[in-house]
């Protein structure tokens, strides 16, 4: 059974601390035992079981006497059992679960007994054995291991699946140390009893026959007490993988002592020898299902990883892409707003203008009127006249005041005449020429551009202010104002829609990035107050974007200034169609 | 033969411009501050020629227009306007619908203006 990938991811992002923050342990010791794990278990122990049957009347049968079997089969023994309990002893550091420790603890007891057990061993490392002891010493050795072990497995089952809730974090170090204590203090004290202590034992060893264990009811004794192991373990509610192979190794373990100490009963019989078989299988069995599971363990951990990495990876991008979006939008809105607080100032313009035009025009019929009236009954050279020309003068300046508020808030569609702009400007720079001063030279090159689509006066009013606003930036001084129109190339983006440009450059004062950025804006304006309305550029900004056009500024201080007018040429035929078939409808 | 002209305008500066400036050519003028009493002033004097603001409380310029014509289909009528929304291109077409002879848009030149008038008289 494969757990949730979250709880993996879990554990992979957390690290070492996940016992911590309460996610789920994933463990062979917590992992329940599915049916796949049951049946290969049963296969396991049906297989045993056969073995074990087969062997049942050769157990007497005398093999070979190979001395060499007890050290290669004790170590084997013993390094597996040593691994079991340090991947146990890991296991519990995990998951916090006493009754892990105490398993641990059997297979440690398991792993130091049986090198008690071989160096004890007659004819091995010495004639008798290298502990001293007697000729019981190696048998009750043997009867310590296989009545020690079971009771492990009995507590082991005894305390449950519990753990994990107390937090013993700290106790860990301390728990397992203390544990390791314990199980060699326990080893030396049974090697202790069965060497120092070989005299005060009960006989069960005869020569190579050690068939008193049995007469005396001591192998059948730890028959049982493995057996009921065996029980506590099956009794188990919930059976984990870890418990279910422990099962096998009991069973193995009862197949083992049947064998080598209830049926058999002498040294290098054919008993003898099945019996260890069945106890290094016994001794494998947890620990190639603690190996797998590590294994595949740190498979799903890169697994998990690789995919944290991946998702990782895509959130990264997905943030990057919506904080681009935010960008965007940010930017977006902050424009919109510009353009709404332009098109707010508009409308308060219009209704502004709207509100006064009325009036003024009225107050400045009699002041116009009656003063032109007033000034030919009096003498020409009397300071009266000359009065009221001032007068009339000051009267014409409202006027245009009032009229260039009226030309800017008019919302009125303008007229829309195909217009050969080239001709417009040319015409429009002689009609102008007059009120340049003389100390301007106006540089005029001007091509054959398409015809643009427009209003003729509006157009007019766009090269008349550009010029003039040239003008008064050059001043007094000497200086050029240069006026180019041309066909701009158009851009691939654009569909073909083709641009007429007209530029007017003048060598004159030039403006900051400031006064730039606010060019546009009605009512604003760098001359003196009296001398300019702060409409004109404004007026001429409003009739381009009418147009569908648009104006760019370059400016630097002392550097002069370049406008360049685009307005879209109206040279396509199906547009040209278009506005002919709306203006037949007009 | 005197010419009597009849001037409509709220504004009494306006009134006055065109009083003086219609007085000096041997004009007779005849002012009326509304369209209402320009109405009955145009019913008492039997003006030759009829100038009217536009935008005017009481009674509308076109509405004025439109009285003055009905009674009167061949009296000349000048429409002056203050240039705002009354300068606008829907209400100078009704005006010129109703028969309007010129449209003068304040503030204007005295000479000018005159010139207009004696036009429209002489046609």
């Amino acid at each position: 059974m494969a757990p949730p990938l979250s709880s993996i991811a879990d554990e992979a992002a957390m690290g070492g601390e996940a016992g911590e923050i309460g996610s789920r342990q994933v463990s062979l010791a917590t992992l329940r035992a599915g049916r796949r794990e049951r049946h290969m278990a049963w296969a396991v122990v049906i297989a045993s079981a056969l073995g074990f049957v087969a062997a049942i009347p050769f157990v007497r049968l005398p093999l070979a006497k190979i001395p060499a079997f007890i050290p290669s089969y004790e170590s084997a023994l013993a390094i597996n059992d040593l691994i079991t309990a340090v991947l146990l002893f890991g296991v519990f550091a995990r998951l916090r679960s006493w009754a892990l420790l105490v398993l641990a603890s059997g297979y440690l007891f398991d792993a130091l007994i049986v090198v008690v057990h071989a160096l004890s061993f007659p004819g091995v490392f010495a004639e008798m054995g290298l502990l001293g002891g007697g000729p019981q010493t190696t048998a009750w050795l043997y009867i310590f291991w296989h009545a020690t072990f079971p009771l492990f497995v009995l507590a082991y089952a005894m305390l449950g699946h519990g753990g994990g809730q107390q937090s013993v974090d700290r106790l860990v170090p301390m728990a397992v140390t203390a544990a390791i204590g314990s199980v060699v203090a326990l080893v030396v004290a049974q090697t202790f009893m069965a060497t120092v202590g070989h005299d005060l034992l009960p006989e069960v060893m005869r020569g190579a026959d050690y068939s008193m264990v049995v007469t005396k009811g001591v192998s059948p004794t730890i028959w049982l007490l493995s057996l009921a192991a065996l029980l506590a373990l099956w009794r188990r509610r919930n059976a984990s993988v870890l418990d279910l192979w422990l099962m096998v190794v009991m069973c193995a373990w009862l197949f083992d002592i049947a064998l080598s100490a209830v049926i058999g009963s002498s040294r290098y019989d054919l008993g003898w020898y099945a019996g260890r078989s069945y106890g290094l299988l016994a001794a494998s069995f947890v620990l190639v299902a603690l190996l797998l599971e590590t294994n595949g363990l740190h498979g799903r951990l890169a697994e998990a990883r690789s995919r944290l990495e991946i998702r990782v990876r895509e959130r990264t991008v997905d943030l990057e892409r919506s904080a681009e979006a935010l960008r965007r939008e940010i930017a977006e809105r902050r424009l919109t707003e510009a353009q709404l607080l332009q098109a707010q100032k508009m409308d308060a313009l219009d209704t502004l203008a709207g509100g006064i035009a009325h009036d003024l025009n009225n107050t400045l019929v009699p002041i116009l009127g009656l003063t032109k009236l007033t000034m030919k009954r009096l003498p020409p050279d009397s300071r009266e006249h000359t009065n009221l020309g001032t007068i009339l003068q000051a009267g014409e300046r409202a006027r245009d005041l009032v009229r260039q508020i009226l030309a800017f808030s008019r919302k009125e569609a303008p007229t829309r005449l195909r217009v050969d702009f080239a001709t417009l400007v040319r015409d429009s720079l002689k009609m102008i020429r007059a009120s340049i001063p003389a100390t301007i030279d106006i540089a005029e090159a001007i091509e054959t551009v398409p015809p643009v689509f427009g209003d003729p006066g509006q157009l007019d009013q766009i090269v008349i202010n550009f010029v003039v606003n040239a003008s008064q930036a050059i001043g007094d001084r000497m200086g050029t104002i240069s006026v180019s129109l041309t066909a701009a190339v158009p851009a691939a983006e654009e569909h073909g829609q083709a641009w007429v440009c007209l530029s007017v450059r003048d060598t004159g004062c030039g403006m900051d990035e400031a006064t730039r950025q606010r060019i546009f804006e009605p009512f604003f304006t760098t001359k003196p107050v009296g001398e300019g309305t702060g409409l004109g550029l404004s007026v001429v900004h409003g009739i381009v974007v009418q147009h569908g056009g648009r104006v760019t500024v370059e400016s630097s201080v002392g550097a002069g200034t370049r406008f360049d007018v685009y307005l879209p040429a109206f040279a396509d035929n199906e547009q040209r169609q278009g506005i002919e078939a709306a203006e037949a409808a007009q | 033969m005197i010419r009597r002209v009849l001037v409509i305008d709220d504004d009494a500066g306006v009134r006055e411009t065109i009083k003086q400036t219609l007085d000096e050519r041997g004009y007779e003028v005849v002012t009326a501050v509304n369209g209402a009493r320009g109405l009955a002033a145009f019913r008492d004097a039997r003006p030759d020629l009829a100038v009217t603001d536009i935008v005017m409380p009481v009674m509308e310029g076109l509405q004025t227009i439109r009285e003055m014509r009905r009674e009167r289909p061949d009296l000349p009528i000048i429409a002056i306007s203050a240039g705002d929304r009354a300068a606008r291109r829907d209400f100078l077409e009704i005006a010129r619908q109703l028969g309007v002879r010129e449209i003068v848009v304040k503030p204007f030149d005295p000479d000018e203006f005159a010139a207009l008038v004696e036009n429209c008289l002489a046609r």
